[in-house]
């Protein structure tokens, strides 16, 4: 059985947060709970030498995101797990697995984080697959659990076809403002495959998850723009949701060029990759996350995205950039065994 | 206006004298690598005999050499090279981003008539009118060149390769501080730096004495400079090691206390995975996995450093595939003779005119 006194302690502390207050003894509590119950876990903290006994929150082991893809990560009996999101595998070094017992937390998180940012609750509408199509995907789910998964909300079919016309549908007979939330991808298909929608005055749009799957790259103030026209709102009432599978929570920032924040149970630290510390103030690194609602797998998870943090408390997303790659005439040995194989 | 062939070789000898990352050569060594190649008096004279006939070795002028920016040896080899055989006209597309410092040192140091110009924007005319064209880089780029060139034009592609080191046999410290200098010079990104060593015996054990070579002569080498991208590539890959080696799947980790300086993995699995070089060793054992892995790339194996150098362990680096085999620690000097890329290297820059009784 897992433990479902700590589960009641972090979805009290998610609804009634009291700004953080009380973020660090639970992340101690979370990480010592992990330490016991997450065999991989438990194991690369030994690995690195570090013990349970900590200082601060921010010395917080981190599991690298890859690790998802070659580890169950599990702070919970296998024979408990119950719901499986994997990540989209677009890399090719196969997908990450995040296991749960329950979609409690999720479910909480979601909403809470919602709500936190004073994001709307009703007339969403999702460019996405409904769970019942896309049983593997966080994302269809976060869209089932903010819709109470109306069927109606789903605007993309089981082909994965966006539904243009009743988009449209809702584009010319709301009244009321929209919240449109999808991929930057389903966003640009969107911009590609039909004509101006205006949205109802106060209408918002969410975009989320690059471009993975796709050779198409489009700047975000190039794409916010496109947006803001297609759809006739306002640059800045189109918000980004910085979230991954492998994460319970997620970040949200708004318009472009401004920084991502996430809600009181889930903190970020920029970390200088040379010196595995954070980064001094204004200096880019990669992004760590220590999400509390992440019991049942790691609540600290080291990215592989580089962001800059920022003085108001966010971080600047920076990405990842593959042409900054070491680049020689050296050629990675299962490079090019993947090449004779094509 | 090109030198006569002796004065050539005084004039580019002088000027290798400043070049600290490709070997010095005196007059005579220039001259006994044409002599070795091209046979006595094939560049000094105006036609020699050759099998009953007569032959007469022209110059491919103008050269274009279009360089990388983490290999300025590589530069320098080339454009010697056409030095040597004579090329009139001879044109360096150099990168945008970075400054071959030692390359523009050593034209600086040519006689004027004997500079090739050096360009950051490939002009136009150059690719149109090259009659050999020297490309170095990666395989996106050479493709790039490939697709441009014109068939009359001699076409050198230098791709991405692999080279590494096989130990088969006794080691000690002597040895394992040479295969240091072999991964830090030129960071490791050159297609002659040792990606990585398969080990005959104990690979653990070799790996851990290894790691303990690095740390030993770290304080010695010039500083890495990684960019923010570079580092965090690195420290991922040493954190994935670290949960493989967490996880007891047999692999072992090492690397310096601070910082990113080096990383040496043992990795047990017969599977080749992505490093990002920068100062980064994965020790593999020498398994029939591995062998037949390295089989199929044999097209893109270039050095491999072998130890003990025997003829049993030459035979087989041959046989796997090397285009040149070498001492531990020599993975980065090839002497000029070297037949980069398999071509004779003044051939290649030369037209060879048949003169018949």
């Amino acid at each position: 059985m897992h433990d479902e006194n700590l589960e009641e302690k972090v979805l009290r502390f998610i609804t009634a947060p009291a700004d953080g207050a009380g973020f660090e003894s639970l992340a101690f509590e979370i990480h010592g709970f992990q330490r016991c119950h997450n065999l991989v876990y438990a194991r690369y903290c030994e690995q690195l030498g570090i013990g349970s006994s900590l200082e601060s929150w921010k010395q917080i082991p981190a599991l690298p995101q890859q690790a998802f893809k070659r580890q169950r990560i599990l702070a919970f009996p296998e024979i408990d797990i119950r719901f499986e999101f994997r990540t989209s595998g677009t890399t090719g070094e196969g997908y990450g697995r995040h296991l749960l017992p329950s979609l409690a937390l999720y479910r909480h998180s979601v909403l809470a984080g919602w709500r936190y940012f004073g994001l709307p609750e009703k007339g969403i509408r999702l460019l996405m697959q409904a769970p019942e199509y896309a049983p593997y995907s966080s994302l269809a789910r976060m869209g089932a659990i903010l819709t109470g998964n109306h069927a109606e909300a789903f605007l993309v079919d089981a082909r994965g076809g966006i539904e243009r016309d009743r988009l449209a549908k809702v584009a010319a007979e709301t009244q009321r403002p929209v919240m449109l939330f999808g991929t930057a991808l389903a966003f640009v298909n969107l911009l590609e495959q039909s004509s101006a929608m205006p949205l109802p005055a106060g209408s918002l749009l969410m975009e989320t998850g690059g471009f993975k799957g796709s050779n198409r790259v489009i700047d975000k103030t190039e794409l916010y723009e496109r947006l803001a026209n297609h759809f006739q709102v306002r640059v800045e009432d189109i918000w980004n949701e910085y979230g991954m599978t492998e994460l319970t929570s997620q970040f949200y920032s708004r318009g472009t060029g401004g920084p991502h924040f996430g809600p009181p149970w889930l903190r970020f630290l920029v970390i200088d990759p040379e010196t595995n510390r954070p980064a001094p103030a204004g200096q880019s690194g990669v992004l760590r996350i220590i999400d509390l609602a992440n019991l049942w797998s790691v609540l600290g998870i080291q990215t592989q995205d580089l962001a800059v943090a920022q003085p108001d408390g966010g971080f600047l997303l920076l990405g990842r950039d593959p042409a900054a790659l070491p680049r020689g005439c050296s050629r990675a040995v299962d490079e090019l065994l993947r090449t004779v194989r094509a | 206006m090109t030198l006569p062939f002796r004065e050539r070789l005084e004039r580019i000898s002088d000027a290798l004298l400043g070049c600290p990352i490709v070997q010095p050569a005196s007059v005579a060594q220039l001259a006994q690598w044409v002599d070795a190649e091209l046979g006595p008096g094939a560049l000094s004279e105006d036609t020699i005999p050759y099998g009953g006939r007569r032959r007469r070795l022209q110059p491919l002028s103008p050269i274009l050499h279009v360089v990388s920016g983490n290999t300025p040896h590589a530069a320098v080899q080339s454009l010697v090279r056409g030095l040597v055989t004579g090329a009139a006209v001879q044109w360096i597309k150099v990168p945008q981003a970075v400054r071959l410092a030692e390359l523009e040192n050593f034209v600086t140091a040519l006689p004027e008539c004997m500079r090739p110009a050096l360009a950051q924007e490939l002009p136009a005319a150059w690719l149109e009118r090259a009659a050999a064209v020297a490309v170095f880089g990666a395989d996106e780029t050479i493709r790039e060149f490939a697709r441009r060139i014109q068939p009359w034009q001699r076409f050198l592609p230098h791709g991405n390769k692999v080279s590494f080191g096989w130990i088969r046999g006794r080691y000690d410290e002597e040895l394992l501080a040479a295969l240091t200098r072999d991964v830090v010079a030129f960071d490791q990104l050159g297609c002659l730096s040792p990606q990585f060593y398969l080990v005959s015996g104990d690979a653990r054990n070799f790996a851990r004495d290894l790691a303990a070579i690095f740390s030993r002569e770290e304080p010695d080498w010039p500083p890495l400079r990684l960019t923010t991208q570079e580092a965090a590539r690195l420290r991922e890959f040493r954190d994935m090691h670290q949960l493989r080696a967490a996880c007891r799947d047999g692999t072992a980790v090492w690397g310096s206390a601070e910082g990113l300086a080096w990383t040496v993995i043992f990795d047990p699995r017969p599977e080749f995975a992505w490093t990002p070089l920068l100062r980064t060793v994965v020790v593999k054992a020498e398994t029939e996995g591995v062998l037949e892995r390295l089989r199929r790339i044999a097209p893109f194996l270039s050095t491999i450093a072998v130890h003990p150098y025997t003829e049993e362990g030459l035979t087989l680096a041959v046989r796997l595939g090397a285009q040149r085999v070498c001492r531990a620690g020599a993975m980065q000097n090839p002497d000029w003779l070297w037949h980069h890329d398999g071509w004779p290297s003044l051939g290649a820059f030369l037209r060879y005119v048949d003169v018949e009784n």
